[in-house]
């Protein structure tokens, strides 16, 4: 755990483009807008989704960077903080085929505790985040590119509901409950994004 | 280029529905079986200090403290210095949910038995007496002696329907005991034939009222003798009814809060109590103090009391047979009280602790004198050096020598849980 959080630290720093080391390597950006594609128990559900990612070009094909965004299911609100890497396959091309990978934590920080009239209390953890994607980019005539991609996202997600039995209990101390029930829920998306890449 | 996609796809979507595991974590009892020889042939043994864990229940006795530690001791400190109390030792003693002191002599029960010890040398304590068999709700099997304890124990499961069966379980003797450390009062009658009764905190379940040992537990009233302090006497049991929580002595009165009501019995003769009224309204909990004309109840909503409402109930009890209910006052969540004269403390659980004058008992909202709001209280005992306020933190003594300005003297606090 500590090893990612050094990395996690060493990226976000690295990232930062007004550092020495980004005047090494060159600044790159990419936001992409989408929709999140899956199933639940009630059915299909798509789900609105953005990100981006900012890093450094390590190489003409290889950008390294921190990527965030918003992933909203439903009512739900779950930001990604992670790692990102970038490859692309022909840079020298119009067309060009990349691929990404980002690891790391989906934050609720969005999501209030709530306690019902009925003294429930409700409140909500995010968990791994995971992402693979392919995607295309097209070269602009300002060496900007337009990119449409496929990804598959791994979020994990717990909700907690709880009935309180002490006067200020602990959220981690189940005895501290009359009725201590954790949903772990999975979510597993096809993602569709159009982004712009600089 | 397209063929990659397809077989994204293809690898992709039948992974793609969402997953939910539930989990249902629940603390529930589960029983566990003792013979009594095990723990009657054991000693009782006096160990050194330990830090305290779970403090229950108080009593002052000379410059000392008693403070339980339900299921499983005792802590004896030294309280010669309210500033600074020292921890002294530890009476080891497995099932224990309550004591009393009565002319160096301890009393308290382990499992079906009631012990007796003497602490005049708090430095040599040693066991005087046990009593067997006095609290028989506690076996499943009388005959071959197997008593049935209920152990906490976290279970967590996959299966909703689990958790309900932590509502099934009997009910136990130290169950409320264990789930309210609180419900507070003044134990300290001075009556009684010339024996020095302990002063008694918080859901002092064990009394001692005219030479004789009261104890309460859900249903009964249980008297015993102790006008030999070294040689407790089991005499009869009285049933009460249902939830009955704290037992609070009075000038030759017993008053007996419940999770329904006040029972008040005359102990005028102290081995045969007499019902004389009972004070009923909705079901909460509800420890009791009294002075010569008035009984305050505080009543607490709470997870194991039922819809109850927090309030502050005033009762007048100058006619006993007939307590009337002359005002209540609306509060934050109150706990345990303790009455000094004029002075009522109040403790408010996780809200802190409130002074009220009550000289005038249909003021007593206009005459509050402090709210102390950086600590959780629970339990109040107005000691003769200190006022001694008990809370899920710790046990903190304040000089109230100005009632009307508490002063903070010490503050011992519980292990980290």
């Amino acid at each position: 755990m500590k090893v990612i959080y050094t990395i996690f630290a060493a990226t976000l720093y690295l990232a930062c483009p007004s550092n020495s080391w980004g005047q090494a390597f060159s600044y790159t950006h990419h936001s992409e807008m989408g929709m999140l594609t899956g199933r639940d128990n009630f059915g299909e559900r798509i789900n609105f989704t953005f990100q981006t990612f900012n890093g450094f070009q390590l190489t003409e094909r290889h950008a390294f960077g921190f990527v965030t965004g918003l992933d909203q299911y439903g009512s739900l609100s779950v930001v990604p903080i992670a790692m990102g890497w970038r490859a692309v396959l022909n840079p020298e091309d119009t067309w060009q085929l990349y691929g990404g990978l980002d690891l790391g934590f989906g934050s609720t920080l969005l999501e209030p505790t709530v306690v019902t009239e009925w003294n429930e209390h409700r409140w909500q953890e995010g968990g791994f985040m995971g992402q693979g994607s392919i995607g295309l980019r097209l070269k602009t005539k300002r060496a900007n590119f337009w990119t449409l991609s496929l990804s598959y996202k791994r979020q994990i997600y717990h909700l907690t509901t709880a009935n309180p039995l002490e006067i200020s209990p602990d959220r981690n101390r189940p005895e501290d409950w009359s009725y201590y029930a954790k949903d772990k829920i999975t979510f597993n998306n096809v993602v569709y994004r159009l982004g712009y890449w600089f | 280029m397209q063929l990659m996609l397809s077989l994204m796809l293809v690898l992709v979507f039948p992974s793609c529905e969402d997953q939910l595991e539930s989990t249902y974590t629940y603390q529930t009892q589960v029983p566990v079986f003792l013979q009594v020889n095990s723990f009657r042939e054991a000693d009782i043994i006096i160990e050194p200090a330990k830090p305290l864990d779970n403090p229950g229940k108080i009593y002052i006795f000379g410059d000392y403290l008693f403070i339980s530690e339900p299921g499983k001791g005792i802590h004896i400190l030294d309280n010669t210095n309210p500033a600074s109390p020292r921890n002294l030792n530890f009476i080891n003693i497995p099932g224990t949910g309550d004591m009393a002191i009565n002319d160096n002599i301890l009393y308290a029960d382990n499992y079906v038995d009631l012990l007796a010890f003497d602490i005049s040398d708090p430095q040599d304590i040693e066991m005087v007496k046990r009593e067997e068999d006095v609290f028989p709700n506690m076996y499943s099997n009388e005959e071959t002696g197997t008593i049935v304890t209920y152990k906490d124990t976290l279970i967590t499961s996959t299966d909703p329907n689990m958790s309900w069966s932590s509502w099934g379980r009997p009910a136990f003797r130290s169950d409320f005991m264990a789930m309210e450390s609180m419900a507070a009062y003044n134990g300290g009658s001075k009556s009684g034939g010339g024996q020095s009764y302990g002063q008694g905190g918080s859901m002092a379940r064990f009394t001692l009222l005219g030479g004789h040992l009261y104890t309460v537990d859900d249903y009964d009233l249980r008297v015993f003798s102790v006008e030999e302090p070294t040689d407790p006497q089991y005499l009869k049991n009285i049933n009460l009814g249902w939830g009955i929580e704290t037992i609070f002595p009075f000038k030759g009165k017993l008053f007996i809060g419940s999770m329904t009501g006040m029972h008040i019995y005359d102990a005028s003769n102290p081995s045969d109590p007499q019902k004389m009224a009972v004070y009923e309204h909705v079901t909460s909990c509800d420890p009791v103090v009294v002075n010569d004309d008035y009984a305050f109840v505080t009543l607490r909503s709470a997870a194991v009391c039922r819809m109850g409402a927090d309030e502050l109930h005033v009762l007048d009890i100058k006619d006993l047979y007939n307590p009337q209910l002359i005002k209540s006052y609306p509060m934050d969540n109150p706990h345990g009280l303790g009455l000094s004269g004029d002075y009522l403390y109040l403790a408010e659980g996780e809200h802190g602790l409130k002074s009220f004058n009550v000289a005038d008992v249909l003021e007593i909202s206009n005459n509050r004198l402090e709210h102390l709001k950086d600590f959780t209280a629970i339990d109040i005992i107005p000691g003769p050096k200190s006022l001694i306020v008990i809370g899920p933190d710790g046990v903190c003594q304040f000089d109230y020598s100005d009632p009307e300005k508490l002063k903070k003297l010490s503050c011992i606090n519980v292990s980290f849980r």
